[in-house]
C-alpha cells in the first residue's frame, strides 16, 4: 500500500500547472488534506505527495475542469454520496452494474423502481468483486448484505471492505478507522477494497451518462 | 422556523440561558449561553461565552467573546477580542481588535486591522492585513496582501497573488514610536509559495513561485522562480535557481 513520493514542485513541473491553483484546489476540497505530506529536507520542512494518487487526481481535475466548475468537482471528488435515484435497467443500460449483479441485489432488497447511491455503491462493489474473480457468488451476497445493512457506516468513505476465508469458510467486515489488520495465520484476506476510492469511481461514472 | 417570527434574547446585566433558535441576540455586560445557537445576529457588548455550535447570520463582538464554534456564520466582526475555541468557518472574517482561534479558520474574505492569532490553518480567498497575524499553520488564499503594520508570521504561505509592503506613509510620530517600543515590521515565514509574489521586509527559507520581486529589507535562502525574478540591492538572497519551463 505504500506509495512513492514526489514532491510538491517536481509535482508542479510534471503535470504544468502553477501553485496559484494547487493551493486552489487544495482550498476547495480537491486534492484531500492527507495526501499533502510534510517532510524534513535539507532546505527545511518540503511538502511531499502519493505520486500513484495525486497524478491520477490531477489528471481527471484536469479533464473535467473544462466544463464543470471548481465546486461542481469538489462535490464530485468528495466522498459525500451524490442525490441520485436511478432505476436498475438504467444502471444496467450504462453499464455502472451488470445484470448479473443486480439480480443479486433484487433477491435481497425486492424489486425497487430505484436505487440511492448508498444502494448503487454496493452493487458496484459486489460488480468490483465478483469481476475481479477473487470471490465467489456466495461471498458476494454476503458482501453485499452486510452493505446494505451498514449503509450508515460506508457514508463517509472512511471505510473498507474486507473479505476473510479460512478452511473455506468465509465471512466479510466493515473496518472503521482501522489502521493495521492482523489475522491468524491461517486466515487469509481474499479482498480489500477502500470504500472512498469507489465512491470516487462511482460517482465519475454516474456523472459522465448525466 | 422563519427567523422573522423568532423571539429576539437580551441579556442585560449578568445571566446564563439555554441555547436555540433566535432572531436576535443581545448581550449587555455578561452573560452565557449554553447549547448549540442559531440566529440572525449575535451581539456582545461586555463580555459574553457560548457554549456550543453558533450557526447563522452576523456575530459581533464589542468586548471580549468566546465562542466553542462557528459554522455558516455571515460575518464576524471582532472590534474588542475575541477567542475561537475550535475548527470554524465564516464568510467575512473582521479582525479590529485581536482574534485567536485555537484551530483553523475558513473563510472567503479576512481582513485585519487588530492582531489575529490562528494555532492551525487559515484558509481564505481574499486576506488583508493591515495588522499583525501569527498562523502556526499554513496560510492559504488566492489573493494575500499585507501591508506591514506590525509583525506577521506563518509557517507557510500560498496562493496566486502574494503581497507584502511596508505602508506607503509612516507618519513621524508612529516611527518615533515604533522605534522606541522596538515594534517589528516584518513578514516571517518559512515557504512562501505562489504565482506572483512581491516582499518587503520579508524572512523566509524558501520563496517559489512564477514572477517574483524581493524588495527591501528581505532575507531569503532559497529563491525558485519559473518565470522572472527582480531583487532590490537592498534585498538578501543565498541563492536562486530558475526551474520548469
Amino acid at each position: 500500500m505504500t506509495d512513492e513520493l514526489i514532491a510538491k514542485k517536481d509535482l508542479l513541473t510534471l503535470v504544468g500547472i502553477s501553485y496559484g491553483q494547487l493551493y486552489r484546489w487544495k482550498r476547495k476540497g480537491l486534492i484531500p488534506e492527507e495526501w499533502f505530506i510534510r517532510k524534513s529536507t535539507f532546505t527545511g520542512q518540503e511538502t511531499f505527495f502519493p505520486r500513484g494518487k495525486v497524478l491520477v487526481r490531477i489528471e481527471k481535475i484536469l479533464q473535467l475542469k473544462e466544463d464543470a466548475s471548481l465546486d461542481a468537482l469538489a462535490e464530485l471528488l468528495s466522498v459525500h454520496p451524490l442525490q441520485v435515484a436511478l432505476s436498475g435497467a438504467a444502471l444496467v443500460s450504462r453499464n455502472i452494474v451488470t445484470a448479473a449483479s443486480l439480480e443479486l441485489f433484487r433477491r435481497q432488497a425486492g424489486e425497487l423502481p430505484t436505487l440511492t447511491f448508498a444502494q448503487i455503491l454496493a452493487v458496484f462493489l459486489l460488480e468490483t468483486l465478483l469481476r475481479s474473480g477473487e470471490i465467489s457468488r456466495e461471498e458476494g451476497e454476503m458482501v453485499l448484505g452486510l452493505l446494505l445493512e451498514q449503509a450508515e457506516v460506508c457514508r463517509d468513505g472512511a471505510c473498507e471492505v474486507m473479505v476473510l476465508r479460512k478452511l473455506g469458510v468465509s465471512t466479510c467486515c466493515l473496518l472503521a478507522g482501522a489502521t493495521a489488520v492482523l489475522v491468524e495465520s491461517g486466515t487469509k484476506i481474499v479482498a480489500r477494497l477502500p470504500l472512498a476510492q469507489y465512491i470516487e469511481q462511482l460517482k465519475l461514472l454516474l456523472s459522465e451518462g448525466e | 422556523m422563519n427567523e422573522e417570527t423568532r423571539p429576539d434574547m437580551t441579556i442585560n446585566g449578568s445571566g446564563e440561558v439555554g441555547g436555540g433558535q433566535y432572531r436576535d441576540i443581545t448581550i449587555n455586560g455578561s452573560g452565557v449561553i449554553n447549547g448549540e445557537v442559531n440566529c440572525r445576529r449575535l451581539t456582545i457588548n461586555g463580555s459574553g461565552r457560548v457554549n456550543g455550535l453558533v450557526t447563522g447570520g452576523a456575530v459581533t463582538i464589542h468586548g471580549a467573546g468566546k465562542l466553542d464554534r462557528l459554522q455558516q456564520v455571515d460575518a464576524l466582526h471582532i472590534h474588542g477580542a475575541g477567542t475561537i475555541q475550535d475548527d470554524s468557518s465564516v464568510k467575512e472574517l473582521q479582525v479590529d481588535g485581536t482574534a485567536s482561534f485555537q484551530h483553523s479558520i475558513t473563510a472567503e474574505g479576512v481582513e485585519i486591522h487588530g492582531a489575529l492569532t490562528v494555532h492551525g490553518d487559515c484558509t481564505a480567498e481574499h486576506f488583508t492585513a493591515r495588522g499583525g497575524f501569527a498562523i502556526d499553520g499554513l496560510l492559504n488564499a488566492d489573493t494575500i496582501e499585507i501591508i506591514l503594520h506590525g509583525d506577521c508570521r506563518a509557517r507557510e504561505i500560498g496562493g496566486s497573488t502574494i503581497r507584502a509592503a511596508l505602508p506607503k506613509h509612516v507618519a513621524g510620530l508612529d516611527k518615533l514610536l515604533h522605534a522606541l517600543t522596538n515594534h517589528r515590521h516584518t513578514l516571517t515565514a518559512d515557504t512562501i509559495e505562489g504565482d506572483d509574489i512581491q516582499l518587503e521586509q520579508t524572512t523566509a527559507k524558501v520563496v517559489r513561485g512564477k514572477r517574483i520581486v524581493l524588495g527591501a529589507g528581505c532575507n531569503i535562502d532559497l529563491v525558485e522562480y519559473s518565470e522572472s525574478f527582480e531583487a532590490s540591492k537592498e534585498a538578501q538572497v543565498q541563492a536562486q535557481t530558475k526551474v520548469g519551463g
